[in-house]
């Protein structure tokens, strides 16, 4: 249960620190009840969960530890960051990707950027065969071309045209 | 009255209200079943077209993208588990599972029957209670709409799973992303940190498609080789509708009670589908035998979720029609479109125009058999999907979603936010916190706040949401269901127990 302490202790510090600027926002002009006042329950629940979620934590754990299921690493640091890398490597490649395309988006436009993220993306995740570059490609093409036609022509909806062009 | 229902069929029943009424109930259809796009948008995109069109055949396009919207969004909920609309989000907690179980067809025809009925059901409420119903909307003040939203923020208990103080911080999480940006009753900027893109807050869609759509598609490239496995393996793709409407009607009071919380919910202004699915699903959930079976795959939840959210139609025209006040976002567009043709709406409409209002009506029960025979027939086409590999789907939708997140505002910064609510989102199932508390919160924390607030500024007295009896029911019931949960799981025990 450390995840549920080391979670509990950001809530409570994000919490502080969004109360105090909520402190800060200008007095209401009339009444009693001005822009910071529902915000400051809100940061109050949360602050009090956090709390919660660090007792919470402590008491599982000595429960555990009475019991004698105190939780104990079971492999090496070095193990288990290479099952984690391999578990979560389509994730990371995914979220690296996906970062790279709206960065890229934003220079080059829709049209570039997607007919370079989505093979890349494919590539990345996908069977390294002729069959699935073919249908990388096929794909790549359709979406790119149907999300263009139906948003920009039919639905005359502005898309991404980038700051370089 | 019977003569007022001839009106509007005679109103209806010509070439071009018929055939505008179809292909808005496809396109509804489409654009329900996309991730990132919103009813309301398919209908605001709609309201250009209707300039070269009779005032019935803009409405009846509308209508169609209403109730093809509303039956679509299960779609992409029940196949790939990220609902195409916000009034879609119940539908997935049972509909996807059963696909997973391999019963994709069942699901989609049950979601589809649903809508189908509780729309009917709707329509005719909107007929015949329509006064009684409006005058009761009309009474409320905000202490009321505070109360009662309050009372839709305390299903966060029932949506909390194993851990209560996830749930409420999963809540919390989206009434504080809400509650970013002007202040709703001042202006004054809240949270921006001198950011200017923060400055307008947090656009609802991409923060929806963030924490729904974003992180399940991540949540299905863990793993050495899921990336190249299709999504929903063994799909079974045929189903009997006569089969499926049995299921249905061997729960009579789900089926009329979901879409009469669609009706109330509707029928109140700022609350929508988004709110009544995940009610129907919550009080269907409550009043179940077995309701420890909720979110693992039986079709309970799915005829709750989609009755009820086919069931705000005729709730949110009520008003619209009777009396001028649109229900929600969609109904206001309706009545943009009506003020287009130089119709001023307000309760002087059903007397100058009563084929225009009987029109609706008529409308929105036939929209209800298109909407049914296009998904039924389409269904086949639309579980194919399923059967495209991860590799392929998820680029694919990526793009859908950050161009759909772009399309709203064309504000570049909509794409970030998708990226940031995505990632929270990730890591929020990772570690165990529910996120439907947290969608519950963005569309509850403004509604709550800005009533909150206006209560007591009209009158300081705080003791008026007690005192006030339609508020007080309503206070009423939002102890009642912070209660059941734990009643529920203590009755569950102790059964247990015995066993």
């Amino acid at each position: 249960m450390k995840q549920d302490k080391v979670i509990g202790i950001i809530l409570v510090v994000f919490s502080a620190f969004m109360y105090y600027q909520a402190i800060h926002l200008p007095p209401p002009l009339f009444g009693d009840v001005g822009a910071a006042f529902v915000p400051k329950i809100w940061f109050s629940i949360l602050g009090i969960s956090g709390v919660s979620l660090i007792v919470t934590g402590f008491i599982r754990d000595r429960k555990n530890r009475a019991s004698g299921r105190d939780e104990v690493a079971v492999a090496h640091f070095g193990e288990r960051f290479k099952g984690f890398l391999i578990h979560y490597r389509f994730v990371l490649s995914g979220f690296i990707i996906f970062f790279l395309y709206i960065f890229l988006m934003k220079y080059i436009g829709y049209l570039y950027s997607t007919l370079l993220f989505m093979p890349a993306m494919m590539w990345v995740l996908g069977p390294k065969t002729g069959k699935s570059a073919a249908v990388a490609a096929l794909t790549t093409l359709g979406v790119t071309g149907i999300i263009y036609w139906g948003f920009v022509k039919v639905l005359k909806v502005f898309l991404p045209t980038g700051s370089l062009f | 009255m019977f003569d007022m229902i001839m009106l509007g069929v005679q109103e209806v029943f010509k070439p071009y209200p018929l055939l505008f009424l179809y292909l808005g109930t496809v396109a509804g259809i489409i654009v329900g079943c996309l991730p990132g796009f919103t009813i309301t948008m398919g209908v605001a995109l709609v309201l250009p077209l209707t300039f070269g069109m009779t005032s019935m055949e803009g409405l009846a396009a509308m209508i169609g993208v209403m109730v093809g919207g509303l039956a679509g969004g299960q779609i992409s909920g029940i196949l790939i588990g990220i609902p195409g609309t916000p009034s879609s989000v119940a539908t997935v907690f049972d509909g996807h599972p059963m696909a997973k179980k391999g019963e994709a067809g069942r699901a989609l025809a049950t979601g589809t029957w649903a809508s189908f009925l509780g729309g009917l059901i709707s329509t005719f409420v909107m007929l015949f209670f329509t006064p009684p119903l409006a005058a009761a909307a009309l009474k409320f003040g905000p202490w009321e709409f505070f109360s009662l939203v309050f009372f839709g923020l305390t299903i966060i208990a029932s949506l909390s799973g194993k851990s209560l103080t996830k749930g409420i911080v999963s809540g919390v999480f989206g009434l504080i992303a809400a509650s970013v940006g002007a202040d709703p009753m001042t202006g004054i900027p809240r949270f921006d940190f001198g950011f200017n893109h923060l400055a307008g807050g947090f656009a609802f869609l991409p923060v929806l498609v963030g924490l729904f759509a974003f992180s399940q598609l991540m949540s299905n490239l863990e793993g050495k080789s899921r990336a190249q496995e299709a999504l929903i393996v063994g799909t079974k793709l045929t189903f009997s509708s006569l089969k499926v409407l049995k299921d249905i009607f061997r729960q009579p009071f789900n089926l009329l009670r979901s879409s009469l919380i669609g009706v109330f919910i509707g029928a109140l202004p700022g609350a929508g589908a988004s709110i009544s699915n995940i009610l129907a699903y919550d009080q269907a959930k409550k009043a179940s035998r077995h309701p420890e079976k909720f979110g693992t795959g039986i079709i309970d939840g799915i005829i709750a979720s989609e009755s009820a959210n086919n069931g705000t139609e005729g709730g949110a025209l009520t008003p619209t029609m009777a009396l001028g006040i649109p229900g929600g976002a969609v109904s206001a567009m309706m009545l943009g479109a009506l003020l287009l043709h130089g119709i001023q709406p307000g309760p002087m409409l059903i007397i100058e125009y009563p084929h225009l209002v009987y029109g609706v009506i008529v409308a929105l029960f036939i929209a209800h058999f298109f909407m049914l025979g296009t998904q039924l027939y389409g269904i086949k086409l639309f579980v194919r999907l399923t059967r495209l590999p991860i590799y392929v789907l998820v680029p694919s939708i990526l793009v859908l979603c950050a161009v759909g997140s772009f399309a709203i505002f064309n504000r570049f910064f909509d794409i970030w936010v998708l990226l940031i609510f995505g990632t929270l989102g990730y890591l929020m199932s990772k570690f165990k916190f529910p996120l439907a508390p947290a969608i519950l919160g963005v569309i509850l924390g403004p509604i709550a706040e800005v009533n909150y607030r206006r209560a007591l500024q009209t009158e300081s007295d705080m003791t008026l949401f007690f005192t006030r009896p339609i508020s007080l029911a309503f206070l009423v019931l939002a102890v009642l269901s912070l209660i059941y949960p734990f009643w529920q799981n203590y009755r569950q025990k102790k059964r247990q127990a015995k066993s």
